[in-house]
């Protein structure tokens, strides 16, 4: 009995041209976690490559590393000075390092969970505005 | 099929194996199916606004600037509140909710933003603020609302000189 693999190649060429042509090979990582529900809203506008900051249910993450624990997207023992949080503060400043000195970027990336509550962006914004980080891009899920 | 000319003037036929080709594009498609993302993203720019004290500069102590702050609060109503200029103005315009307290009434926000962009041409910046327990869904579907209205949108970042309770 011969195999018929004429159609299984014709299959997987057409397979391979289509996820080829969808690759991407983009520095930062844009997919957010396994957890993380983005919120859905329709902009046209294109994400630059810059540093993320992600808030899930448990962690908010800089750069894919986590910087601060949380509890059901609250904060949970941290300690803060007025709004800012001096972890993060310290973690967003590691990241102009590697940069050339004087470091003006200010964009920042932030994929926050649908659920979480503006107390907790608060805080995560005061840091992040008090490292030099003032041009923020809200990830979403474009729908269309 | 493609046949090859010996040297005795026979011709050979032969066949392309393509096993190999398959098992190359089974690895091939493999991991492109598991790196890739199926998900289209987009983002919203906004930038950040931290009150806190500081100096004000001179001109702006003769001509502050016209603020237009949208405060979302609990129970789904919204408050556009203006302030500043020259004439020191400070209206608030309430918004209520749709559907019994169940869903932000962003049509009745995009209309009064529109009137707010005709009376006061003037604004420049527009601030987005919420109670503490408001989800980030609801910030950004409030986000989605403003900005046909005005491009130039801030999210309200806490304060710096808060009080940690």
């Amino acid at each position: 009995m011969n195999l018929q693999i004429t159609s299984m190649a014709d299959i997987f060429v057409i397979l391979l041209v289509f996820l080829l042509k969808s690759y991407s090979t983009s520095i930062v990582n844009l997919s957010p976690s396994d957890t993380n529900k983005l919120p859905e809203a329709s902009v046209e506008s294109t994400i630059k490559e810059t540093l993320k900051v992600e808030i899930v249910q448990n962690s908010v993450l800089v750069d894919q590393k986590e910087v601060l624990r949380l509890k059901d997207f609250e904060f949970n023992g941290e300690t803060f000075v007025g709004d800012v949080s001096e972890k993060l503060l310290q973690a967003l400043k590691e990241q102009r390092k590697p940069n050339p000195i004087p470091n003006m970027e200010s964009n920042l990336l932030v994929m926050a969970d649908e659920r979480t509550p503006y107390a907790t962006l608060e805080k995560v914004l005061a840091s992040a505005a008090q490292a030099g980080f003032v041009d923020l891009q809200l990830v979403v899920i474009n729908p269309e | 099929m493609s046949s090859v000319s010996s040297d005795n003037g026979k011709n050979e036929e032969f066949e392309l194996n393509i096993v190999p080709i398959i098992d190359c594009f089974t690895v091939l498609i493999a991991y492109l199916l598991l790196s890739a993302s199926f998900l289209s993203l987009a983002a919203f720019d906004v930038g950040v606004s931290v009150s806190g004290e500081g100096a004000i500069a001179e001109d702006q102590l003769k001509d502050p600037p016209l603020v237009l702050t949208v405060k979302m609060i609990d129970n789904k109503r919204l408050e556009l509140q203006v302030v500043g200029g020259k004439d020191q103005i400070n209206e608030k315009f309430p918004i209520t909710s749709l559907a019994g307290n169940s869903k932000w009434n962003i049509p009745e926000l995009k209309k009064k933003l529109d009137e707010l962009k005709k009376k006061f041409p003037k604004i420049g910046d527009v601030s987005v603020t919420a109670d503490a327990s408001v989800i980030y869904k609801d910030i950004i579907q409030v986000i989605e609302g403003v900005k046909p209205s005005y491009s130039k949108v801030f999210l309200a970042g806490g304060n710096e000189n808060k009080v940690q309770q």
